[in-house]
């Protein structure tokens, strides 16, 4: 999972983020909301939260850097294809709806990367069927969006 | 005697008929949800917290609270027959709770489970019930100033005791507040850091930014345990056959593990209250407590001394843990903060105030842990013939199962994709910062507490007219201030001796 870094540390990758974060939230809370007038602005406190975030952002970045001994992280495949898949269900979702996005990601997912044994898959398909449209639909009445094929057809 | 009469009341309300079904079924989804490897306490109140939203304020904080309490039964399970604690706290559970079921008495583990944490979490709520409406008194004192200076101390404990490094945990929790920051202002009503798009005028929706940051972030970790969890699954005998009768506990049993049960639920009620703490650290105190204690086998080996003082203080933390939540407005945990923000989401406000304004939701919340304890232990014996067939759903086919709920639960509480592309977002980010060491509990409480903070902090400087003298004007302030202070400064103090104790070794 982790090795030696080499270079420069991708966990310094989160401070160099939150610094920029802090800055846009000073530059912008001063510009537009101001500090203080009389009293205190709507500026007042998130402009001293990103101070403090922007000290203890360089402080980490500085601690990452000099640490020598720290093991990078590491990604893998399959992390990326879980956020992929749920990518993958919220693009399907505007051309055939939230419900049979998930169904076929469901599908997909147990039979193409667990290789499932069917009897599998047609389990977990149903009780899935059954949760989203018996509790969700049904129960709390939520109307999922049907994208431009259910538009089309209903 | 006030506190039980108010008790008697809040049993009125607990013992509704709807009030029962949702104690119920918090309770066997609590379990359900704790037993399965990976999830925890905190992403299953996440993902769980869409269902609560059918339910009026009492009754779905009676189901939630419910959840989150037998949660620390659940976990037991497959720590005991797995060796794979269900939740963190359940860590513990698993030293002697695996040995003991190896040596052939996995039933008997299960049961000393249980039992403990029935009698553990009566001692945690027994305790709440006399203490909470006491907190809520000394509360009622507290200004504005010393609002912010309590928040700020419950912010910074979090800060520091979850992780091992607290200049991570400020960064944390610094974003944590940035986030919560986005939409409007907390006094005026203005729109503030909507950076142009009518989305963020309404801030960052509560729940899917919860279920992505836990929920979807887990689903990410969990990729890489699934050929752990198989690996660990094939050295398992699937054979096994428990029953209620078998596993029952034989006088000696029960004399063994009542003195570290009474111990640790004692012990882990007071961790529980304990900003930062929560159910995790009570276990590991408990189990640590009895380790000084003399145990028939020794600790780690099967010993049921250790699996009834790791399941009696992680119960009775996460009973202690409402009475700052109720009292004063401060989860002590990350699924405190859900709470928390599940609180706020149906118009309550959680603070001294509440035991005045909704005195039957209090007492109704406290009544009914009494009755979800009572549910959780019938559901949890009831259960133990089937255990082997619950837990032997695997890792692998749950991650697309939990990546659906959580787009669902999204889309269902925002009723709009925006929350779905909320938790999405959010859920990256926290599988990022999780990824590199960055604990993302402080930050869902940092989001939760923000406003709060925000308030009592520009109201204190608009009384005071910009002066800092407000927050050091009374002895109670200086001791807040001095606690904070001390929070701030322990870990700069231990990292400089540190430094200087390796500079001297190497001399």
């Amino acid at each position: 999972m982790e090795n030696k870094k080499k270079g420069f540390n991708l966990q310094a990758v989160i401070p160099l983020a939150t610094i920029i974060v802090s800055l846009v939230f000073i530059v912008v809370g001063l510009k537009d909301y101001g500090f203080w007038k009389n009293q205190p602005t709507p500026g007042f406190f998130p402009i001293i939260i990103a101070v403090v975030l922007l000290a203890s952002s360089i402080a980490c970045f500085i601690q990452i850097a000099r640490d020598k001994n720290s093991s990078e992280v590491k990604y893998n495949r399959n992390e990326l294809m879980v956020m992929l898949g749920a990518a993958g269900i919220i693009l399907c979702t505007f051309l055939i709806g939230l419900v049979p996005s998930c169904l076929i990601y469901i599908f997909l997912w147990l039979k193409f990367v667990e290789h499932a044994p069917w009897k599998v898959i047609v389990t977990i398909e149903i009780i899935m069927a059954a949760i989203i449209l018996g509790v969700f639909t049904a129960w709390l009445q939520i109307r999922f969006p049907v994208g431009l094929l259910g538009d089309m057809i209903f | 005697m006030e506190n039980f009469a108010s008790l008697l009341a809040g049993f009125s309300v607990a013992l509704a008929p709807e009030n029962i079904g949702a104690c119920l079924l918090g309770a066997v989804l609590g379990l359900i949800v704790g037993a399965m490897p990976g999830i925890g306490s905190l992403a299953g109140c996440a993902l769980l917290l869409p269902l609560t939203y059918k339910f009026n304020p009492t009754t779905a904080i009676i189901m939630l609270g419910a959840l989150y309490y037998s949660n620390m039964y659940g976990g037991s399970f497959s720590a005991i027959l797995l060796n794979i604690p269900g939740d963190s706290p359940a860590i513990t559970t698993a030293l002697d709770g695996y040995p003991m079921a190896k040596k052939g008495r996995p039933g008997q583990a299960l049961m000393a489970a249980n039992l403990a944490s029935f009698i553990g979490g009566t001692i945690g709520i027994l305790i709440l019930t006399l203490t909470a409406s006491g907190l809520a008194k000394i509360g009622l004192m507290f200004g504005y100033a010393e609002m912010t200076l309590i928040l700020l101390i419950a912010m910074t404990s979090i800060s520091w005791l979850i992780g091992e490094n607290p200049i991570k945990g400020i960064v944390i929790t610094m974003l944590g507040i940035l986030v919560a920051s986005i939409g409007m202002d907390t006094l005026s009503g203005a729109p503030r850091y909507e950076f142009g798009n009518m989305y963020l005028l309404g801030g960052v929706p509560f729940t899917p930014f919860i279920i992505g940051c836990v929920g979807f972030a887990q689903v990410i970790k969990l990729i890489n345990e699934r050929e752990a969890d198989e690996k660990k699954r094939a050295g398992e005998d699937s054979k096994t056959k428990l029953s209620i009768r078998e596993s029952m506990l034989t006088g000696h049993d029960f004399k063994r593990i009542l003195p570290p049960i009474v111990r640790s639920g004692v012990m882990g009620t007071f961790v529980g209250v304990l900003p930062g703490s929560g159910a995790t650290t009570g276990s590991m105190v408990g189990y640590a407590m009895q380790k000084k204690f003399k145990s028939e086998e020794p600790m780690g080996t099967g010993a049921i001394e250790g699996i009834a003082a790791s399941e009696a203080a992680n119960n009775a933390a996460a009973a202690g843990a409402f009475a700052p939540l109720l009292a004063l407005g401060i989860p002590g945990s990350g699924t405190g903060a859900v709470l928390l923000g599940g609180l706020m989401m149906w118009g309550l406000n959680p603070g001294p105030l509440l035991f005045d304004t909704n005195p039957e939701f209090c007492w109704g919340l406290i009544s009914s842990m009494y009755v979800a304890n009572i549910f959780t232990l019938l559901v949890a014996i009831l259960v133990i013939p089937f255990l082997i067939k619950i837990l032997s759903v695997p890792v692998k086919y749950m991650i697309p199962i939990i990546t659906c709920v959580c787009i669902v639960g999204a889309y269902s509480t925002s009723n709009s994709m925006y929350g779905v592309i909320i938790m999405f977002i959010s859920g990256i980010v926290g599988y990022l910062l999780d990824k590199n060491g960055f604990p993302t509990a402080p930050m869902l409480l940092a989001f939760v507490l923000a406003p709060m903070l925000e308030k009592n902090m520009r109201k204190a400087f608009i009384a005071s007219q910009g002066s800092l003298e407000i927050f050091v004007d009374s002895p109670l302030k200086l001791v807040l201030l001095a606690v904070f202070l001390v929070l701030v400064l322990t870990p700069v103090v231990k990292s400089i001796l540190r430094k200087m104790k390796a500079k001297k070794a190497q001399a």
